[in-house]
């Protein structure tokens, strides 16, 4: 199964596996790391699942949607890194990518 | 499907308050239908479309509602007035801010230490735990506790706080028109508790929502008098809608033990299983728009100046969206909960009500694992809201 890595705000690092289908919030939360909230589930509705990507990988992603596009908007720590992690759909494309938990706004 | 065409005769008649096979028989037919208030949206993907549609507006507002409870004129129509939900305007943007400051989602995602210690403090106030009245117990005390803490009031405030906030909309919101006059009634003795707050605060800023409010009319946000109009919103708006949704989610959750079960097998899915439940039981039921100009959605045009309910209760259990919607499921995929609105006229406290929910779930999964419900529950479906009337649990 391809893996990726997470690390928390607090620099632990996690390697995981990632069922290709997940979003990345799903395979980071199915894995015990409440740090991420993803208070809407995974809808696209509130950014508490925002992350920062490698920036090699940030072209292998689907591009940004307008609601993802605003809702980052509303964070203070939105970098060009920024994406949230429910909108990001695990494949093997992107195995060995490695992204951050933004820190708290 | 319908055609762009079809006049509103040739759509299937639908009830406001329909069962669940009533919609299914009627979107079987169509995925828009008509009822006495206007269309009726009956399917997922359209009444996301209606609600993220540009092209649409809220007609005024919620003056709809007030004028259909007989809140016409007068001094509570005019305080009314000034609640952005009455504006589609410069004004409903403008008021807008200082909630999207307050209630942000990053915001809100720092409270969630505050909301599970309240939860723990609820839980543990409890002194008969074999037998429960989870709305009055629970369900009515967080949110309230929540506000209490958020403006600095000290909880033994709380019964004032809920007796205020749980008489002012309710009557509105359920078109009681014998309750009109305990609302107003309530709603004035708010605005005065809320200018006492506000004025003792003035001289002694804090981190708390009145301090930020007092803050937004310094920067220049909002005027001196619409800081007491955003607290009474949150006075309003804050409490009553999570309570119900509160009990709505736990009814649903336990009135089918499989449900239960699933969550505790993965309680950090938390969070997905408030938005299941979202979808099975909405706090609101109906979401209303408003055609300025004809309004194309998929393959109908919605003419000019009618009014369009996104029923939400039934774009829930839409076959097309959801396999086998009437089954509670954590592994489905993400869908918005439709009950939140979206754009310029989505709900503000969404996140907050989302982190109340889903900690409640999770805390009471770690502490109370064997929950139960006794004695059934009651809930009424009404043509805006749901209110849960009953809902009794054993917590171990």
């Amino acid at each position: 199964m391809p893996t990726f890595s997470v690390v928390q705000r607090d620099g632990r690092e996690h390697l995981l596996e990632g069922e290709e289908g997940l979003s990345v919030m799903e395979i980071i939360r199915e894995n015990g790391i409440d740090e991420l909230l993803a208070l809407c589930g995974g809808c696209c509705s509130c950014a508490t699942c925002h992350v920062y990507v490698d920036a090699e990988y940030l072209a292998k992603l689907l591009p940004m949607q307008e609601d993802e596009n605003d809702l980052l908007d509303s964070s203070d720590k939105r970098t060009d890194q920024s994406r949230l992690s429910c909108q990001i759909p695990f494949s093997r494309s992107l195995a060995g990518m490695q992204v951050h938990i933004a820190p708290e706004d | 499907m319908s055609d762009p065409r079809t006049p509103p005769e040739e759509l299937p008649k639908i009830n406001p308050v329909a069962t669940h096979q009533e919609y299914a028989e009627a979107r079987r037919k169509s995925w828009v239908a008509v009822s006495e208030r206007g269309y009726e949206v009956l399917a997922f993907d359209q009444g996301l479309a209606v609600e993220t549609s540009k092209a649409v507006d809220v007609g005024g507002g919620f003056g709809v509602v007030l004028d259909q409870v007989g809140i016409t004129k007068g001094r509570y129509r005019d305080e009314w007035e000034k609640q952005l939900i009455c504006h589609d305007d410069e004004q409903r943007e403008r008021m807008r801010k200082p909630f999207e400051r307050l209630l942000r989602p990053q915001q809100v995602a720092k409270l969630q230490g505050t909301v599970r210690e309240l939860i723990n403090g609820i839980l543990d106030d409890i002194e008969d735990v074999s037998d429960v009245d989870f709305m009055q117990q629970f369900a009515d005390r967080l949110p309230t506790q929540l506000f209490c803490r958020l403006i600095s009031a000290p909880l033994e405030m709380e019964p004032d706080i809920y007796r205020i906030t749980s008489q002012i909309n309710p009557p509105i919101l359920t078109f009681d028109v014998g309750g009109i006059k305990a609302s107003e009634d309530a709603y004035f003795e708010g605005l005065e508790l809320m200018r006492g707050f506000i004025a003792a605060r003035r001289g002694d800023l804090n981190d708390d929502f009145t301090s930020e409010l007092i803050r937004c009319e310094q920067e220049g946000m909002i005027r001196p008098d619409e800081v007491e109009t955003v607290a009474m919103s949150l006075l309003m708006a804050s409490m009553d809608n999570t309570m119900h949704q509160l009990g709505l989610t736990f009814g649903t959750l336990l009135e089918d033990r499989s449900r239960w079960e699933a969550v505790l097998a993965k309680p950090i899915a938390a969070p997905k299983a408030a938005e299941e439940t979202f979808r099975m039981c909405p706090r609101f039921t109906t979401i209303q728009r408003h055609t300025p100009t004809e309004v194309p959605i998929d393959n109908f045009t919605f003419p000019a100046d009618k009014w369009l309910m996104v029923s939400t209760r039934a774009c829930g259990r839409d076959e097309a969206k959801f396999e086998k919607p009437d089954e509670f499921r954590l592994d489905r995929p993400a869908a918005r909960a439709l009950q939140f609105g979206a754009n310029q006229y989505s709900c503000l406290g969404a996140t907050m009500a989302r982190l109340e929910i889903s900690e409640s779930i999770k805390i009471i999964a770690e502490r109370f694992p064997g929950i139960r419900m006794i004695g059934g529950w009651n809930y009424e479906v009404g043509p805006l809201v749901s209110e849960c009337k009953k809902l009794r649990v054993a917590l171990v």
